[in-house]
């Protein structure tokens, strides 16, 4: 999947139009492969590459049993915790919601405005499908160095 | 699929280490992980059960450096070994980019080695990945203990496709690191070429 510049500045004004509508604490989109593509609001001590891998993981088995119950509609998971809580919405096929939010936050409202976001994510998303750059347009001779140069200290 | 993001200029990978319960998957990420400084290394996620099994798998991300102007990161992961556990194996290896098949190199463990390796086909199929196309290589690994076949062997046994293999003692750190740069050669290569 490539994302380029335009794309994820959009994503960014969505997330944080999300977060300024519901006081929640932070929002990410994640992919369903676990890789973190953006992310907005006060994300502080959390450990965001961990929590891409652990929501998409969760959601993904979540899914299988959905499947396994003739359901496939299960597009939501929601855990409560003592302070905060975290929403986790699923976006078109290939992409997840995650929200993290506190008592701030009506949880009507959230319901609401991530609606919202998930339409004019996927909206959005569909565009990345079309983005057809490769990761470098002329790969450089150097190329085996570079990786050799790379690995040399593992 | 790797993701890249040309807005920060970033290149993740997938590595998925798969192969036989107790064959040293998550030795391996562990060996990984206490050798790599902690500014290139998050944080080491394991989800495991009270006895150390793995129950859905162990996560370590590890940023390497840049490749052609483009930052990496690679995320590992192993899978369960056990046979019971082969939905969250298939869950696990959606997306991968590569992968490194550790097999057991014991005598009395070469029917799982090979069972697990026609499980990998079968679940990397299952999740729409090319099983002839996707990067992998090969790791014996136990190789201290006396009763191993050795690596011709095992070759000829488990690696008909003529993988780049390595022989391992993954608690000691031997191997390990071989075949981790084999398999990211692969990839970055199969990645910035647009594979």
């Amino acid at each position: 999947m490539n994302i380029n510049e335009k794309i994820k500045g959009k994503i960014e004004d969505i997330l944080s139009h999300l977060i300024w509508e519901t006081s929640s604490k932070c929002c990410f989109l994640v992919d369903i492969n676990g890789n973190l593509i953006s992310a907005a609001g006060y994300t502080g001590d959390i450990n965001t590459v961990d929590l891409a891998s652990l929501s998409a993981s969760h959601f993904a088995a979540t899914a299988a049993l959905a499947r396994m119950m003739n359901d496939n509609k299960f597009t939501v998971m929601f855990h409560k915790g003592k302070k905060e809580s975290i929403d986790i919405n699923r976006v078109g096929e290939k992409y997840l919601l995650v929200t993290i939010f506190g008592e701030k936050t009506v949880l009507g409202v959230l319901q609401k405005e991530t609606k919202k976001t998930i339409d004019k994510l996927e909206t959005l998303l569909k565009q990345i499908s079309k983005i057809e750059e490769k990761p470098i347009n002329n790969v450089k001779k150097t190329l085996s160095e570079e990786i050799n140069n790379l690995l040399k200290d593992l | 699929m790797s993701l890249i993001n040309y807005a920060s200029r970033e290149i993740n990978c997938k590595i998925v280490y798969y192969g036989p319960g107790l064959g040293g998957k998550t030795t391996n990420i562990k060996y990984v992980y206490k050798q790599i400084d902690a500014d290139a290394r998050g944080k080491l996620v394991s989800l495991a059960t009270e006895t150390d099994r793995t129950l859905f798998f162990d996560f370590l991300p590890l940023n390497l450096g840049q490749v052609q102007g483009f930052k990496t990161r690679f995320h590992l992961y192993t899978v369960p070994g056990q046979v019971h556990y082969d939905a969250s194996r298939r869950l696990i290896l959606k997306g991968a980019d590569g992968i490194i098949f550790v097999a057991d190199s014991q005598k009395e463990r070469l029917e799982d080695n090979i069972e697990s390796y026609k499980n990998l086909n079968v679940n990397l199929k299952s999740q729409n990945i090319d099983p002839d196309s996707i990067p992998l290589v090969l790791q014996y690994n136990k190789m201290d203990l006396p009763n191993v076949m050795d690596a011709d062997t095992l070759d000829e046994k488990l690696n008909k496709d003529n993988y780049l293999s390595f022989e391992s003692i993954a608690i000691e750190g031997i191997g390990v690191f071989d075949t981790l740069k084999a398999i990211s050669k692969l990839v970055l290569k199969s990645v910035s070429e647009g594979r």
